[in-house]
């Protein structure tokens, strides 16, 4: 039986071949696709892989229900729209600071969360994003309020800016890129196994070694962080923002998408981006419906999810006998 | 001084709804430990029904009766569909897919009735009502009124019936409720039910008080209900009705002295207050991680 | 000399007694066996030793260092490291993975060096892997690198959790009814394994059991307990004989 499940995955070599030419295919697109309309689905999408790898660090690894990333998405924005704007920094340090901006108040959240309940971090975390709306909408001088910010420069640095989409384009996948190899190294070594560990039996985590509040704190810094920075290049990207932006609907969302595609899972994480963004999106003139529907879609499929794979579609772990669950989830079979 | 005593009634009257829908979420938390995300959402279908059956012409009182009924039974659907076969699994996975299906009633109901603010017809008659000089208003007598014997009723119900004592049962011990003969599905079916009917009342007393029906109310009545819930300490059945009135009472407050805008930023001050001061709420034991 | 001692351990859970002022030490190498009825208060003694739950009175001293209200990480980190009774592995990982955490404590979790992946960091996480196949090896379960825990039988699970726990590089290893549930000849051979291991790495054992004639062959001491006390503590030969013992087990008159 061992046998069967280690030839299933491929080999290490193979893998990293697959990947290799994935990245080639993606970097050459904007030289291949017929418009901008294309190049900005998929510049979108690889934007929205950064905010749901920060929730699948969160969710994933450590296994806390967080549904207020888009909070420091957009707070991340801010920040770094801002810092730009008004104090004239740099580009590149902007983005960094807005993750550490980020990162910072998520760790600070979730400080006193994690002390009584991981439970509650779900809680707070959509009281967080709640107030977060209600501070951007009202606090003018900083934020211009609903009028939202227009006008800001594009992404660059060194007198050099990324103005044709194509440029832009290839910026946010170098990004994209780094932070994949970066949370790998972080998710296959130690840390990652400690974030794995809590999710999987906090007690023995605590009792093998594993520092339990502070990996789920670092894990929510580390999240907050991704979605912070993601969040500066997003805006960078739009060139406006708002904070109807990052409402709580679309931290919903994100939520989805990383355990639609796959909990702890880096392939998964962009599978939930692309079934969630680049299929509405493609779709949004000729299929208007989708975009209302896409939660509820996602909604139902996550709870089939949950009963029948609950790691998500590329999600680790074994396939659970898939037959003998939907027995027991059919109205006249039991639960078990 | 009159001025604030009438306010005092309008914060009794809200503060009553929220302890309403905060019972729904308290009482499936104090049993199975599990925060029901789909109950928002499924009080907020609730009040679309209501709304619709008024628009189709049913009497008043039968519709909103039966739109309590469509409470208790989505309420019911939920339990079943997503939340009984995950009961067993990791703690977060029945949270997603009680979410889950939040999004779906979401969407249904965005997909049905559109995304835009409905009014609500005004069931009860509005006027003043003098008592010692102060005037206070018909409605807000009439709310408190309704929550309070819905209250009492299920207060009587869940500690003064033999049902009652079957869900304290399965509450302290579930493995062991079921080895004594307690149907425990058919009880936490019932404590579902209940919880959305009495979601439904108050949301559409909700929908009445602030004249308007919306999508987003589903979410908006869960932090509320969860303000309320952590007020008072959660998963205690007098804790979320007087953490309902409590804060409807700060709320008032905040209106009055800061003005309408801060209303909703109350309830998500509170959960994060909280939490960060007494987390175990304001008259809660402490809460910990059963090991 | 003594490694461990626990002085005067209190602990009671909404007014239940769990302990009353249980005093239990342990010398360097020795293997001591707990007995007792269900409910005498063992497991939560290990909790309490473990870091999970906190003595209402008492101290607990690791080599004269008080460790009573060190959290569980702290006290693993100092080499006190335990299987649970009902067995806490974790399911979303292979056994390897299982038994590769087990040795976190001696990985570098530095932040930078992890994103760096320096020489040193690839070359401990490649020991980390080589010591914990060899642990899993040791165990007997060398060729189920890649099983997930749901497709072990529970023999195998149990070996598993006591591999996961040698690979912590434990001083005192605390094992909660390593052969519960077992017939007497699998309870027979968990034991030798057990055997074995303290042998090779040198480690003082506390072992909860409930099979009295498997323990009172591998213990050096046992201490018997009953209703959250020490009812007797002594050598295993003479304490099978003890009467108060037999009467805790067996019910008065069976003396």
């Amino acid at each position: 039986m061992t046998q069967t499940l280690a030839s299933l995955a491929p080999a290490p070599r193979l893998r990293g071949l697959a990947v290799l030419l994935f990245v080639l295919a993606l970097a050459v697109l904007p030289l291949v696709l017929p418009g901008r309309f294309w190049l900005h689905i998929v510049s979108l999408t690889m934007i929205y892989t950064i905010f749901v790898l920060g929730q699948n660090i969160v969710t994933g690894w450590a296994g806390m229900l967080t549904l207020g990333q888009a909070a420091f998405v957009g707070m991340g924005a801010y920040t770094s729209v801002i810092l730009t704007m008004q104090y004239g920094v740099p580009w590149p340090l902007a983005a960094l600071a807005a993750g550490a901006v980020a990162g910072i108040t998520g760790a600070l959240l979730s400080i006193p969360c994690l002390r009584v309940k991981a439970d509650f971090l779900s809680l707070v975390t959509i009281a967080f994003n709640q107030i977060f709306f209600v501070v951007a909408n009202n606090w003018m001088d900083l934020t211009r309020g609903p009028m939202g910010i227009p006008g800001v420069p594009a992404m660059g640095a060194f007198g050099w800016q990324a103005t044709t989409a194509t440029q832009q384009f290839w910026l946010i996948l170098a990004v994209v890129i780094l932070l994949f190899v970066i949370v790998g190294r972080l998710t296959r070594g130690p840390i990652g196994r400690a974030w794995k560990m809590i999710r999987d039996d906090e007690i023995a985590a605590g009792t093998i070694g594993v520092n339990v509040t502070g990996y789920k704190v670092l894990a929510f810094g580390v999240g907050c962080f991704l979605c912070g920075l993601g969040g500066s290049i997003y805006g960078h990207y739009m060139r406006f923002i708002s904070p109807d932006m990052f409402k709580l609907e679309e931290s919903l969302l994100l939520m989805q998408m990383a355990i639609l595609g796959g909990l702890a899972s880096m392939p998964g994480t962009a599978l939930g981006v692309f079934l969630m963004i680049a299929i509405p999106e493609a779709l949004r003139s000729q299929e208007p419906w989708l975009i209302t529907a896409r939660p509820g879609i996602a909604g139902a499929m996550l709870v089939l999810l949950m009963i029948f794979r609950p790691n998500g579609l590329l999600g680790l772990g074994e396939t659970p006998p898939v037959l003998r669950k939907l027995r027991a989830a059919l109205p006249w079979g039991g639960a078990k | 001084m009159v001025y604030y005593l009438e306010q005092l009634s309008n914060g009794l009257a809200i503060g009553s709804i929220y302890a309403l829908i905060a019972l729904g979420y308290s009482l499936v938390y104090s049993i199975l430990n599990l925060i029901n995300f789909a109950h928002g959402y499924v009080i907020m279908v609730g009040a679309f029904v209501a709304l619709q059956l008024l628009a189709l012409g049913v009497h008043p009182a039968l519709a909103v009766l039966l739109a309590c009924c469509s409470g208790a039974l989505i309420a019911m659907l939920v339990e079943r569909i997503a939340y009984r076969p995950v009961r067993h699994a990791n703690r977060v996975i029945p949270m997603i897919s009680a979410l889950g299906a939040g999004l779906v009633l979401s969407a249904a109901a965005q997909l049905i009735w559109g995304p835009e603010v409905r009014s609500f017809p005004q069931l009860i008659p509005r006027f003043p009502v003098e008592i010692g000089g102060i005037n206070l208003s018909s409605q807000s007598l009439v709310i408190l009124a309704i929550s309070v014997v819905l209250v009492v009723a299920s207060s009587w119900f869940l500690h003064r019936t033999r049902f009652g004592l079957a869900a304290q049962c399965v509450r302290q011990d579930m493995v062991a409720a079921q080895l004594m003969g307690i149907p425990v599905n058919t009880v936490i079916v019932a404590i579902y039910a209940l919880g959305g009917f009495l979601g439904v009342a108050g949301s559409i007393l909700f929908a009445m008080y602030f004249n308007a029906v919306f999508i987003q109310m589903g979410l908006l009545a869960t932090t509320k209900a969860w303000a309320a819930a952590m007020l008072g300490g959660i998963g205690s059945f007098q804790g979320a009705f007087w953490g309902g009135i409590l804060l409807g009472l700060a709320e008032t407050l905040a209106v009055i002295t800061v003005g309408s805008a801060y209303r909703d930023g109350v309830s998500m001050a509170i959960i994060v207050g909280v939490l960060l001061l007494r987390p175990a709420g304001l008259f809660g034991t402490t809460i910990k991680e059963r090991s | 000399m003594t490694l461990l001692s626990c002085e005067g351990i209190s602990k009671s859970f909404l007014g239940v007694k769990a302990l009353v002022d249980v005093s239990i030490s342990v010398v360097e190498g020795e293997t001591l066996g707990i007995i007792g009825p269900n409910g005498s208060g063992k497991t939560t003694f290990f909790n309490i030793l473990s870091g999970l739950e906190r003595a209402d009175a008492g101290r607990i001293l690791l080599k004269g260092r008080d460790i009573t209200r060190t959290p569980p990480h702290r006290i693993s980190a100092q080499g006190i490291v335990r299987t649970f009774q009902n067995l806490r592995l974790f399911g979303g990982m292979t056994a390897l993975d299982n038994v590769i955490c087990g040795g976190h404590k001696e990985a570098p979790t530095g932040f930078l060096g992890q994103i760096a992946q320096t020489a040193r960091v690839r070359r401990a996480e490649a020991e980390g892997r080589e010591h914990a196949r060899a642990c899993l090896a040791d165990v007997g379960l060398g060729a189920y690198e890649n099983a997930f825990t749901t497709q072990l039988s529970y023999g195998q699970t149990k070996r598993l959790e006591l591999a996961r726990a040698l690979n912590g590089r434990p001083r005192i290893l605390l094992l909660d009814e390593p052969t519960a549930g077992m017939n007497d000849v699998q309870a027979g051979e968990i034991l030798e394994l057990v055997a074995a291991m303290r042998q090779r790495h040198a480690l003082t054992l506390i072992v909860i059991e409930h099979n009295v004639p498997v323990l009172a062959r591998f213990a050096d001491r046992i201490v018997v307990m009953d209703a959250g006390q020490k009812l007797v503590e002594g050598l295993p030969g003479d304490v099978v004989r003890d009467a108060r013992v037999i009467e805790a087990y067996l019910g008065t008159g069976a003396a």
